[in-house]
Formats: structure tokens, sequence, C-alpha cells
């Protein structure tokens, strides 16, 4: 097979590509434009959702720790309570600071690189958004100890205490699990995918085969084992 | 582009080149809903990247390298919508097989190259595209950001696929 006749079969006549070309409405491109920003606004819109939930999650832990600060007295309970929620305030403010910093960085990607260097900004971009849910999920174990106070401590029986320690040592080995495996290298392992594919994560997945793929591609096409 | 005669210039350019725009949107969108959806976000990114075309650079090479880069992240987009991807693939594919009853062999044999195409991955893709509007191999590199050597393989492995895969067409 010619590569004329390629040619020839791609550039054959196209009814739907007339119709498209021939939009002879000086407007077109201009509503396009119009129907394109509003659309782009949409897709924003659960982003700057997320991120606003995160920072309405944050004004109650603030406003939770300011109450306790005041309010209470010095106590092993008040300890376990700010501790706890001083924490849960800290890596949700720095997952969301991280979240919204790259989803900001990917809006402003330029777009005119060539189509490897782009996509491979685009997808480790993706990609490092992975921090902020590391981050996240690091606050899992102090969601078991911020109730904890001197009166609990002192008089809880041996099944409260098989739960606790149950709860928390999960939570903790979880949280550092997760923190020490969500990682680019560590994208093959079933356990990590299917994790992520689970809390809906599977464009971060993807963005890491791409990634993969990119890196292949960028390479002497002779030596491309996937080929 | 920030004023009226940018914005005259623009629309006037989008008219010229309309056709790649169309061109990278059916080899990325079996669907024509989605077509259009990728056409509105190529324009509206050419737009938006306006400050980054540089004089004496051409524009058909600006324009692709936008567009391409739209589509790829478009179809990855769709990509994590995968069921739903899939399906709206395999309707785009019966209507197309309803319409090809009233075509001749040439419209046929466009719309199974296109499909095929379709089935390539996304970056090998953008490579056979260039390569059917005829640019030359250089001009591929610059736009993809590999080099010409490993174009002119990709390609050549590239053709031999759809070679494959049109030969009962072409028989």
């Amino acid at each position: 097979m010619e590569d004329e006749y390629l040619q020839g079969v791609w550039n054959s006549p196209d009814r739907e590509m007339e119709q498209f070309v021939e939009a002879k409405d000086p407007s077109f491109e201009m509503v396009q434009l119009k129907k394109a920003k509003v659309k782009l606004r949409s897709l924003l819109l659960p982003k700057i959702i997320g991120i606003a939930l995160g920072l309405g999650w944050m004004a109650f832990m603030f406003l939770l720790l300011r109450l306790s600060f005041h309010y209470s007295t010095n106590s092993l309970g008040k300890f376990f309570f700010m501790g706890s929620i001083g924490i849960i305030f800290l890596s949700t403010g720095i997952a969301v600071a991280l979240y919204a910093k790259d989803l900001f960085t990917l809006h402003q990607i330029d777009h005119s690189e060539s189509v490897v260097q782009t996509q491979r900004k685009l997808a480790e971009l993706n990609e490092s958004i992975l921090n902020s849910v590391r981050i996240a999920w690091l606050q899992l174990p102090f969601y078991t100890t911020f109730y904890l106070n001197e009166r609990l401590l002192s008089h809880a029986g041996p099944i409260f205490w098989i739960i606790q320690i149950l709860a928390t040592g999960t939570s903790l080995w979880l949280a550092i699990w997760l923190f020490r495996n969500i990682r680019h290298k560590n994208m093959q392992n079933k356990r990590i995918r299917n994790f992520l594919q689970g809390y809906g994560l599977s464009t971060l997945l993807q963005a890491g085969d791409f990634l993969n793929e990119i890196a292949n591609f960028g390479q002497a096409a002779e030596s491309d084992p996937t080929e | 582009m920030d004023n009226q005669n940018d914005l005259g210039e623009f629309v006037r350019l989008m008219q010229e080149h309309k056709r790649i725009v169309y061109k990278i949107g059916i080899s990325y969108c079996s669907n024509r809903e989605d077509r259009e959806d990728l056409a509105q976000e190529i324009i509206y990114q050419l737009w938006r990247s306006g400050h980054t075309f540089r004089a004496g650079q051409k524009f058909s090479t600006w324009m692709y390298r936008v567009a391409l880069n739209v589509a790829i992240s478009f179809y990855r987009k769709r990509k994590s919508a995968q069921s739903v991807v899939a399906y709206q693939e395999h309707l785009a594919d019966l209507a197309d097989q309803e319409e090809n009853d009233d075509e001749n062999e040439l419209e046929k044999a466009r719309r199974k190259l296109q499909q095929c195409i379709r089935e390539l991955k996304e970056l090998d893709r953008a490579l056979i595209i260039l390569f059917l509007e005829s640019k030359s191999y250089r001009e591929i590199a610059e736009i993809v950001g590999i080099t010409e050597t490993n174009v002119a393989t990709r390609i050549s492995r590239i053709k031999e696929k759809l070679k494959q895969k049109l030969q009962p067409i072409n028989n």
C-alpha cells in the first residue's frame, strides 16, 4: 500500500468536514469560544468545590481548636483533642494547598510546546496530585484519638482498649503504608492500583502509565521494547 | 491576542485552518458530539495560547502543537470514564456501518482509515495525522518533540499496522 493511497484516502471528500469547514457564520468561532469557556468553568467547578470543602473543614477544625484553647481546662483530654485536631488541620491544609497549586499549574500549562514535552508535564502534574492524597491520609489515625481523656483512660474496660488499640493501630499502619507506597515507582503494585481505583483515583494511575509510555516514545524507536 | 484586531485575525486564521481542527477531532473522537466538544476546546486553547505564537514561526506548526496537545488531553480525560467511552464508540461504529451502506468505496476506505487511526495509541495518532497531512519528518519531529529518525521508524511501523488492517478493504 503506497503512501499516496493512504494520503488520498485521508484527503478524500468528507461531507461532515465540508459542513464543519463551510460554516460561514462569522461569529462561529466566537460562539465556540464562549461555549468552551462555559464548559471549562463547569469542568473546574467540582475541583473548586473540592478545595472549598477542604477549606470549610479547616475552618471548622480551627474553630474547634480556638474553643478548646479558650474554654477547656488544661488536662490530658485537652492535649489529645488539640493535638489530634491540630494535626488534622495541618495535614488538610497542606493537602489543599498542594492540590490548589497543582490545579493552578495545570490550568497555566503551555500547550504550544512540543507534544511529548507538554504531555509529560501534564502527566507529571496529574501524578503530583498523588502527594496531596498521601498527605491527606496521614491524618487518619488522629480521628481515633481526639476524644481520649483522663476519665476514659482510667475507667475504660478491656473491650474499649481492644477496640481502641485495633482502630488506632490499623489506621496508623494504613496511613504510613499509603504515605510510603503511593508513589510513581509503585504504580504497578496490584494493591496500590486497587486502592487508587477504589477511591476513584484511576486518573492518577493513568497519568503514571502515560508517563511510562511517553518515556518509551521519546526513546530511540529501534530500542523500543513495547513495539 | 487581547484586542478587537487580534480577535478578527484569530477568527480569520481559524476559518482558514478549520480543516486541521476537524481532522484532529475525527482521529481522537468517534462520536460527533465529542468531536464538537473537542473542536470548542481546541479553539479556546488556541485563543488562550495566542501569546505563545512567535513572529516568524509557521502558524500551522504552532496550531498543530496546541491542537494535538488539547486533543490528547481531551481523549485521556474521556478515557477515564472508560466504559462510557467504549459504549459510545460502539454506538458510533454501528452508526458508521449503517451510513456505509450508501457510501462509495473511497468513503468506506476513509471511514475505515479513521477508525484504524482511532485504534492507535494517542501519540502514534499524532504522528500519523501529521504524516497524512504531508508534513515533512523534520516538521513532525518539531511538533511532536522526538528525533527525525524516531519519527521515520515509528511512522513506518504505524503504516505497517494500518496496511494490515486496511488490506481487506483494499483487496
